[in-house]
């Protein structure tokens, strides 16, 4: 199918822009993430929404609206693994790991008490790039906003407690609070853009286009700056790879990031044999 | 003045074993002092309980005159703290986003950088010649420059305490004598107060004011002249130990 | 997505396992709660069925908790001790529920008829996301040419042959009761076969004769009963993804024959259908595959031919027959 045929549809025009909106937003949250070992709290945070499920079907909370019970709770979630870390002498991938499986665990027995699901709730929580609303672009560009904004306010001290959390402390710098902020952000982004892109997705646009740029860039900023490109080009370039060669667009755009993120790691090679 | 540093009947523990007991002692403004000790001696952990770092059972700590729980004025302070090239080698940042964070303990929220802060890094990268470096990847240098860059970083605001924990561990003998040299020269030029902790006890002699010797007790505190004259520190070292370091003051 | 599930899956299975070591040996042992005939079934069409056929005289017990997704089923100790205790477990097929033959495993045949209620009939193949036409099969790609299309049910002539084939497991385990199951069995065949019968008038007059479901392909039996063409989104399989270019076929088929709807399944996000509405201004229908039913729905005593009878009418409307 031809490239400015298949640019006619909406569905195409929302995913592209939807897409690399979030591409952005994980990329740039991606990389304090992956620097702090907290690279698969998205996946993580994921079980905990699964566990979030069943809680919204105990409330009553049916269909879309199931989201206002998964996100408080995974943003509570996403605190717990934080407090994991500080205070338990826990590495981060034992506490995303404890989290989460405490999250299925609990999900798993409250399914079971409320006797079944009313719908298939994961069908609400996890979606498609091909199926993005306009409501859920205006939400992906608020979301996006938000979350730049956040990040662009509070740069110096991410970059402080990313690069040294003690020597952050003794700046003067509250860690927890940034810290916090960071989890939490990642909690509603997680949350909010599963359910426009699905897991899958947004777990790979969390690591992958951050750590490709970990390969390549010699500063903070332009690594920064280099995730987000990586992740907006293999969104797009997915995307329409997707297109031509028929095949479903959100594996294809994880497949090219993992390619991005090969190359970086030949390209790196030949920078150092310079 | 206040004193720099003042501690009085610190305690800390880790679990059920006594890391430091009774430690009393008093850092004036411009003191050099090397902090000595074994291994497990309690040396840094009595600097992270200077800090706040690490958690104390017992005593009081003041810094600059100010209790520590109250104490908010830490671009008085710089700190390099121990082994801390191994955790950076991987860490994208250059060497002036590196030294750009040590300007944040001298801002109130929101901070932001200002052109009069990029002179100011400028001016300590070139005091401690590596400013051709300024654009290079932090983990891309050698451990000399590493500490150099860290050192700028922790001296980028003048502060009027640098606190230093085994900061040559890494380093080649040449190295690290220029390195000493680079820290005495901070001391005598700047008036900063220096507390230097090192196992190499041998040199220290060399170039600080005051000795703080740590066994998880205060040993010794006091000029080095002092340590060198002291009977009691010639039973507790045997003449040969207190000779090599009392050989080069 | 579906990793997780599977995870998930893991680990319930892991726990049940310590479950069913432990709690099988005192429960085998001891007598069934009544004398009547236990029965398990995993889907709620085979529930329907089999409680349709057990009247009073047998206890149906459907072994799916509703809304939850056959393909990746959890059991609970109370699960595994009801198929311990009953005499008959019926399931679809191998294709829907892959892991009821490991279910029933453990349990040995003399104790226990597992009935697979799609003996004797041909299954369709199951294409990965495309048309589905009783003779207008334009497309010949076969994504999964091992897999089958389990939803049988949906061609209300299987179901008839489903309630012969269940009747026989209950008839071999309880030979007693033979002529009143038979009886029951007869009278719901009736209801199904009029049923059927109204779908042949009124989908017969249909203005439009392509069904396009934005989903993944659950109608095609009651699409090839009818004569109707069946477009789906994605493939048989629940969590397949779709792909831009399947997208813009199903938008271009929505314009070309000017549908006025396109279909989506209860239960299930409508968010692919609400892409396709807004691409082109079809409005949304909601069809019930009937496996997975919700919690409420059960409770108020909702029945297969209920759930088929609301098809019928959004297929009414969606194809604009004739009512």
């Amino acid at each position: 199918m031809d490239i400015a045929e298949i640019l006619s549809y909406g569905f195409m025009q929302r995913a592209l822009l939807a897409g690399s909106l979030i591409a952005v937003l994980c990329a740039v949250l991606g990389c304090f993430l992956v620097l702090r070992r907290l690279s698969l709290i998205g996946d993580g945070l994921a079980h905990v929404t699964f566990g979030s499920v069943a809680l919204a079907l105990l409330l009553k909370f049916y269909a879309a609206s199931a989201l206002f019970v998964s996100l408080p709770v995974v943003m509570l979630c996403s605190l717990g693994i934080l407090k994991l870390t500080e205070r338990a002498r826990v590495t981060g991938d034992a506490a995303i790991g404890i989290v989460s499986s405490l999250g299925i665990a609990i999900g798993v027995i409250l399914a079971s008490l409320g006797g079944g699901f009313t719908a298939d709730l994961f069908s609400y929580l996890f979606g498609n790039i091909l199926a993005i609303s306009r409501a859920e672009v205006l939400l992906a560009v608020v979301l996006c906003a938000t979350v730049l904004l956040l990040v662009t306010f509070f740069y110096h001290e991410l970059v402080a407690i990313t690069f040294n959390e003690e020597l952050a402390r003794i700046s003067g710098i509250r860690t927890g609070r940034i810290s916090s902020l960071l989890v939490l952000l990642t909690a509603l982004t997680v949350v909010l853009a599963m359910k426009l892109v699905g897991i899958m997705l947004i777990s790979a646009l969390l690591i992958l286009p951050s750590s490709a740029a970990l390969q390549l860039a010699r500063g903070f900023r332009t690594t920064l700056l280099l995730a987000a490109l990586l992740g907006v080009i293999a969104v797009i370039g997915g995307t329409f790879a997707s297109v031509m060669l028929n095949i479903p667009t959100g594996a294809t755009i994880v497949l090219l990031n993992f390619m991005i993120f090969g190359l970086a790691c030949f390209g790196k090679r030949l920078l150092a044999q310079e | 003045m206040p004193p720099v540093i003042d501690v009085k009947g610190l305690y800390c523990r880790y679990g059920a074993t006594h890391v430091l007991s009774d430690i009393t002692f008093r850092v004036e403004d411009g003191d050099y002092v090397g902090i000595v000790g074994p291994n497990g001696s309690g040396k840094s952990t009595l600097v992270r309980a200077l800090l706040g770092l690490s958690s104390r059972d017992e005593g009081e700590i003041g810094l600059f005159g100010v209790p520590l729980s109250e104490f908010e004025d830490w671009q008085q302070i710089g700190y390099l703290p121990q082994h801390f090239n191994l955790f950076t080698s991987n860490f994208p940042a250059t060497v002036t986003e590196v030294v750009r964070l040590g300007l944040l303990s001298g801002k109130r929220f929101p901070r932001r950088i200002s052109r009069a802060d990029t002179a100011r890094i400028d001016d300590i990268l070139e005091y401690m010649g590596v400013q051709d470096l300024r654009r290079r990847r932090i983990g891309q240098l050698s451990g000399g420059q590493q500490q150099r860059v860290l050192l700028a970083r922790a001296m980028v605001n003048q502060p009027r305490l640098l606190i230093l924990d085994e900061p040559t561990a890494a380093l080649d003998p040449e190295t690290r004598d220029r390195f000493y040299s680079l820290l005495a020269e901070v001391n005598r030029e700047r008036n900063t107060t220096i507390l230097l902790v090192t196992h190499d006890s041998a040199t220290i002699g060399s170039c600080a004011s005051k000795l703080l010797y740590l066994d998880k007790r205060l040993v010794f505190y006091g000029t080095f002249r002092e340590f060198c004259v002291s009977s009691a520190m010639t039973n507790h070292f045997g003449e040969l130990a207190q000779h090599q370091i009392c050989r080069l003051h | 997505m579906t990793a997780f599930r599977w995870r998930v899956m893991l680990l319930l299975a892991a726990a049940c396992l310590v479950f069913f070591t432990g709690c099988s040996r005192e429960t085998t042992s001891g007598p069934a709660a009544t004398n009547r005939l236990q029965v398990v079934t995993t889907l709620f069409p085979l529930y329907d069925f089999a409680r349709a056929i057990a009247g009073n005289r047998a206890e149906v017990r459907l072994l799916l908790p509703p809304g939850s997704e056959p393909h990746t089923f959890e059991p609970k100790p109370e699960d595994i001790l009801a198929i311990n205790r009953a005499a008959l477990f019926v399931y679809t097929n191998r294709f829907m529920e892959p892991w009821a033959e490991d279910l029933v495993k453990g349990v040995p045949r003399d104790r226990l008829t597992v009935v697979d209620a799609s003996t004797g009939l041909v299954l369709l193949d199951a294409a990965a996301g495309h048309d589905h036409g009783h003779g207008a099969m334009e497309e010949g790609h076969h994504d999964e040419p091992s897999g089958k299309d389990p939803h049988i049910w949906l061609d209300l002539t299987n179901a008839q042959a489903m309630v012969d084939t269940i009747l026989a497991g209950f008839v071999a385990r309880d030979p007693a009761n033979r002529d009143y199951y038979a009886a029951n069995a007869a009278a719901y065949k009736g209801k199904l076969a009029d049923l059927d019968r109204r779908y042949k008038a009124t989908l017969g007059t249909c203005k439009n004769r392509t069904l396009l479901h934005a989903g993944h392909a659950a109608f095609a039996y009651l699409a090839r009963r009818y004569g109707i063409t069946y477009v789906s989104a994605t493939g048989v399989a629940a969590d397949a993804q779709t792909t831009p270019s399947r997208m813009a076929e199903l938008v271009k088929r929505v314009r070309a024959l000017k549908l006025q709807y396109n279909f989506s399944e209860e239960l299930v996000s409508p968010r692919v259908a609400e892409t396709i509405a807004t691409e082109t201004g079809a409005r949304i229908l909601r069809l019930h595959a009937a496996h997975n039913i919700s919690k409420d729905d059960l409770a108020a005593g909702v029945t297969f031919l209920d759930l088929m009878e609301k098809n019928l009418a959004a297929l009414a409307t969606g194809l604009q027959c004739r009512q």
